[in-house]
C-alpha cells in the first residue's frame, strides 16, 4: 500500500464534493414543487436523515479498515452475492457521474456558450477528470482541496449579494397545511444529498481514521447547510410560485443580483466559477469510485487500471448524451436517485449487519 | 527514453493547437449589437402615402407571419459605436449632430420571428446581455402583460433588473427621443428612477423579475408610466396591471401613497397648511419612513392598521416671511399637520384604488396570505369583493428632527 495518506481536512472536502454537485442548481425547484413554501424544512430534515445513514456506514467502514466499498462487499458476502450487492452501485455511480455531466454541460450551454455542441463540453469535462483520476487518490485529494475555498467563497458571496432582494414575508405561512406535502417530499430531500457514500472509496487511505471520521461528519454538514440556504434564500428572493417555473433557481438569482455602479454587471459568469469547479470536483470523486468498481466487478487487476480509466472516457459521455432533450435529463437523474435511496436504507445495512455477524463469528471462534 | 517523451509533447502540442484555436461561441466585439432598450407597441397596418424610401422601410417593417396575424411592433435601440463620444474625443469619429442610436422597427406576432428578421436587415447580431430598458405601450398591456412577456424572460441573455416602463400612446417615441446629457435614450431612461429617494413618485417595483414574481403570483402591481417629448423624458405615476392587464392609471401621489404602505418609501416631500396661518405653506422633508401594516380579524371580518412612522427636516416655509417662529410648540403643531395630510392622501388613494378600480396595489392579499393563513384560505376567491369593502384604518405618526439653520 502506498505510504502516502489522506488528511483529514482532505477526508472534509471529498465529503462535501462528493454531496453538493450539480443539484444546488437544481435543488430550490424541485423540492419548492413538492413542499412549497415549507421546502427548507423538509431538505432540513432530509438532511438528519442523511446522518442518520451515515452512522452504520461508518461503522461498516470501521470494521475493514483498509478496504473500499467494493473490496468489503466482496469480501463480507462473498463472490458471487457480493457481485450481486455490488451491481446496483457500480450502476448508480456511473449513472449519477454521466447525469451531473449532462446537468452540467447543458446548464453552460443554456448561459454561457450557446452555440458548443454539448459533445465537446461533456467530453473536455470528463478529460481533464479522467487526468486526475489517473494521477490517484491523493492528487484527486490536493486538487479539491484547493478548489474548496474558492467554491464556497463564491457560493458565499452569492447569498450575501442576493440578501438585497430579500422579501423574508414569502417564506410565510410556516407549515400551515401543508405537513403531510413537507413529511412527503423529506425522502426526494435526501435524493439530493445523494453521493454521501463515495467517501467508503476514500476512508481506506485516511491518516487517522478517528479524525478523519469527525471530519467526515462535518463534511456532509456542509452541503446540507448550503442546500437549505439557497433553498431559503430562493424562496425569499422569487417566491412560490415563481419558482415552480425557474428551471435552475440558483443561476437565476446570480443573475437576478443588480449593483447601482456598473462594476461587476454580470456575476453570473463569475458565478460560474464555483459551480464548474463544484461539478468537476464531484465528477472527479464518481470516476474514481466508478473506476474501482468496476475494477473490482471484473477483477481486474491494479496493473490494468489505466485501461479502466480509458473505457470510462468513452462509456461517460455515451450516456451522458444518451438523453435527447432537458426534460428526458431531469427525469433520468431523478431516477438514478431512487436507486441511490435503495443503495443506502436496503444494500448498506444489509452489508453492514453481514459484517457485524461475521465479524462476531470469527471471534466466537 | 528521453526522445519519445520530447516527440510526445511536441505532437500534444500539435493537437492542442489544432484543436483549441477559438470557440464555438467566439463573436467579436464589434459584431455585436447591443441592445439597450425595446420598446413594444401594438401593430397597426400602416395606410400611408410615403413613396420612395419611406414605403420601402414600412414594407421592410413587415414580417410575413406563418401563422395568425401580426399583433406586435417590437422596436430595438442599437447604439452606433463609431459615433460614440469616447471615439469623438479621440478624433476618431465626429457625430456632428448625426443620430447616436439606431431604432430598428419590425411587426409581427413572436418576438423572436421579429428578432430574426431584423438580423437580415442589420450586418450585427443583437445581443441582448446590456438591454436596460422595455417600454410597452398601454394597448400592448391593455391586451394582457403576461400573454407577450414570455419571450423576455425565457430569452437566456435578457437579465431580469431589466427595467419596464409604460408609455401612452406610441413606446417607440420614448426610443427616439434625443437626450440632452446622456447618449442613448435607453440609458437616460434607466437612470431616471435613481432619484427614487428624492422623488417619491416613482413606482418602486419595475423590473422584469418583479414583474414576474408579481404575475405568477396573481398579485396586482404598478408599472411606472413615462412621457416624452423630442429630447425630455419623464416618469409620470404609473400603471395599474391586475391579473396581467393593465387596469388603469395612477397619478403620482397615487404612487407615493403605494410606496409609503409598501414600506418602500425612501424620501420625498409632504405639505401642509401653517398652523396658524392658512395662507402659509410648510414643507417637510422625509429622512426616513417606516410603515407597518396589520391585519386584524375580529368577528370573523377583515381589517387593516396601516401604521406610518415618518422623521424628517422642517425644510420651508411658503408664503410668510422667512425665520421667527420655530418653537417646540409650533413643531408639535406642524407635526400634527403633516400626520394629517399624509393620512388624507392615503386614504383618498386608498379609496380610489379600491372603489374605483378595485386593485389590490398594496398587495395586502400577500400580508393576509402569509400572516392568517387560515383566513385566508376561506376567502380567497373572493378577495376582489372583500378588498372593495375593506377598512383600512391609517395613522400616520411625524416627528420633525431638525429644522435646517435657522429657527
Amino acid at each position: 500500500m502506498n505510504s502516502e495518506k489522506l488528511t483529514p481536512s482532505q477526508i472534509f472536502v471529498i465529503a462535501v464534493f462528493s454531496i453538493l454537485g450539480v443539484d444546488i442548481l437544481v435543488v430550490p425547484h424541485d423540492m419548492v414543487l413538492l413542499a412549497d413554501q415549507d421546502a427548507w424544512i423538509s431538505l432540513l430534515l432530509g438532511g438528519v436523515l442523511l446522518f442518520i445513514g451515515a452512522i452504520p456506514f461508518l461503522y461498516l467502514l470501521n470494521i475493514y479498515p483498509d478496504k473500499d466499498l467494493p473490496q468489503i462487499i466482496l469480501q463480507v458476502a462473498g463472490q458471487w452475492i457480493g457481485r450481486m450487492l455490488l451491481f446496483p452501485i457500480v450502476f448508480f455511480v456511473i449513472m449519477y457521474a454521466a447525469m451531473s455531466t449532462r446537468l452540467f454541460a447543458q446548464a453552460l450551454k443554456l448561459f454561457l456558450v450557446d452555440k458548443t455542441p454539448l459533445w465537446i463540453l461533456v467530453i473536455s469535462l470528463v478529460v481533464v477528470a479522467a487526468y486526475m483520476v489517473y494521477k490517484d487518490v491523493f492528487t484527486l485529494g490536493a486538487v479539491l482541496d484547493i478548489l474548496f475555498p474558492i467554491t464556497i467563497i463564491s457560493l458565499i458571496i452569492l447569498i450575501v449579494l442576493s440578501l438585497q432582494n430579500l422579501e423574508p414575508d414569502r417564506i410565510k405561512p410556516i407549515l400551515f397545511r401543508n405537513t403531510k406535502n413537507v413529511i412527503k417530499a423529506i425522502i426526494p430531500g435526501f435524493y439530493h444529498f445523494a453521493g454521501f457514500g463515495a467517501i467508503s472509496y476514500f476512508m481506506c487511505y485516511a491518516a487517522d481514521r478517528k479524525s478523519a471520521y469527525k471530519a467526515y461528519l462535518l463534511g456532509i454538514g456542509v452541503p446540507v447547510f448550503f442546500y437549505v440556504i439557497t433553498t431559503v434564500i430562493c424562496i425569499m428572493v422569487f417566491g412560490v410560485p415563481p419558482l415552480k417555473v425557474i428551471v435552475y433557481p440558483t443561476l437565476n438569482l446570480s443573475k437576478s443580483i443588480e449593483f447601482e455602479a456598473a462594476i461587476l454587471d454580470r456575476l453570473e459568469s463569475f458565478m460560474a466559477v464555483f459551480w464548474i469547479s463544484m461539478v468537476f470536483s464531484s465528477l472527479a470523486i464518481f470516476y474514481y469510485a466508478s473506476v474501482r468498481n468496476i475494477s473490482e466487478f471484473f477483477s481486474i487487476p491494479h496493473k490494468y487500471r489505466i485501461y479502466v480509466i480509458y473505457a470510462h472516457i468513452l462509456i461517460l459521455p455515451i450516456i451522458a448524451l444518451i438523453p435527447s432533450s432537458s426534460i428526458d435529463v431531469f427525469e433520468l437523474h431523478d431516477k438514478v436517485k431512487y436507486i441511490e435511496v435503495f443503495i443506502g436504507f436496503v444494500i448498506f445495512p444489509i452489508v453492514t449487519a453481514w459484517a457485524v455477524i461475521k465479524k462476531k463469528r470469527g471471534m466466537q471462534q | 527514453m528521453k526522445e519519445s517523451k520530447l516527440s510526445i509533447i511536441l505532437l500534444l502540442i500539435t493537437i492542442s493547437m489544432l484543436i483549441f484555436t477559438g470557440c464555438w461561441d467566439r463573436r467579436d466585439i464589434e459584431d455585436r449589437g447591443y441592445v439597450l432598450g425595446i420598446a413594444v407597441d401594438s401593430y397597426t397596418p400602416s395606410n400611408s402615402q410615403a413613396k420612395g424610401d419611406e414605403a420601402k422601410k414600412e414594407e421592410f417593417e413587415e414580417t410575413q407571419t406563418a401563422i395568425g396575424q401580426p399583433i406586435y411592433e417590437m422596436t430595438v435601440q442599437l447604439p452606433i459605436i463609431k459615433r460614440s463620444p469616447s471615439l469623438a474625443a479621440s478624433g476618431a469619429g465626429s457625430s456632428g449632430g448625426q443620430p447616436k442610436t439606431w431604432q430598428i422597427s419590425q411587426s409581427g406576432n413572436a418576438f423572436i420571428s421579429m428578432e430574426r428578421e431584423m438580423e437580415s436587415r442589420t450586418s450585427l447580431t443583437l445581443y441582448y446581455e446590456h438591454l436596460q430598458v422595455l417600454i410597452l405601450s398601454d394597448k400592448v398591456l391593455k391586451d394582457g402583460l403576461h400573454n407577450m412577456i414570455d419571450f423576455f424572460l425565457r430569452h437566456r441573455e435578457m437579465r431580469t433588473s431589466v427595467s419596464l416602463f409604460v408609455a401612452e400612446g406610441s413606446a417607440k417615441k420614448i426610443l427616439e427621443v434625443v437626450p440632452q446629457e446622456e447618449d442613448h435614450s435607453s440609458t437616460y431612461l434607466f437612470e431616471l428612477p435613481i432619484n427614487a429617494d428624492k422623488n417619491a413618485g416613482i413606482a418602486y417595483k419595475h423590473n422584469l423579475g418583479e414583474a414576474m414574481n408579481c404575475l405568477r403570483s396573481g398579485d396586482a402591481f404598478v408599472l411606472p408610466r413615462v412621457e416624452a417629448t423630442k429630447d425630455e423624458i419623464k416618469i409620470t405615476g404609473g400603471a395599474l396591471i391586475k391579473d396581467g392587464k393593465m387596469v388603469g392609471w395612477a397619478d403620482e401621489l397615487d404612487i407615493e401613497v403605494t410606496n409609503i404602505i409598501a414600506d418602500k418609501y425612501k424620501g420625498g416631500t409632504v405639505m401642509g397648511r401653517m398652523p396658524g396661518n392658512n395662507e402659509a405653506i410648510i414643507v417637510m422633508e422625509v429622512t426616513s419612513a417606516r410603515t407597518k401594516v396589520v391585519p386584524i380579524i375580529e368577528n370573523g371580518e377583515l381589517r387593516f392598521d396601516v401604521d406610518i412612522k415618518m422623521k424628517g427636516k422642517y425644510a420651508e416655509q411658503v408664503g410668510v416671511t422667512s425665520g421667527g417662529r420655530v418653537d417646540k410648540n409650533f413643531i408639535k403643531e406642524c407635526e400634527k399637520e403633516f400626520a394629517k395630510t399624509i393620512e388624507t392622501r392615503c386614504k383618498k388613494t386608498i379609496e380610489k384604488m379600491q372603489k374605483e378600480y378595485n386593485v389590490d396595489v398594496f398587495q395586502l392579499n400577500r400580508i393576509v396570505r402569509t400572516q392568517k393563513p387560515a383566513y385566508w384560505e376561506e376567502v380567497k376567491d373572493d378577495w376582489d369583493e372583500i378588498f372593495q369593502n375593506l377598512d383600512i384604518n391609517v395613522k400616520a405618526n411625524v416627528t420633525i428632527q431638525i429644522i435646517g439653520v435657522m429657527k
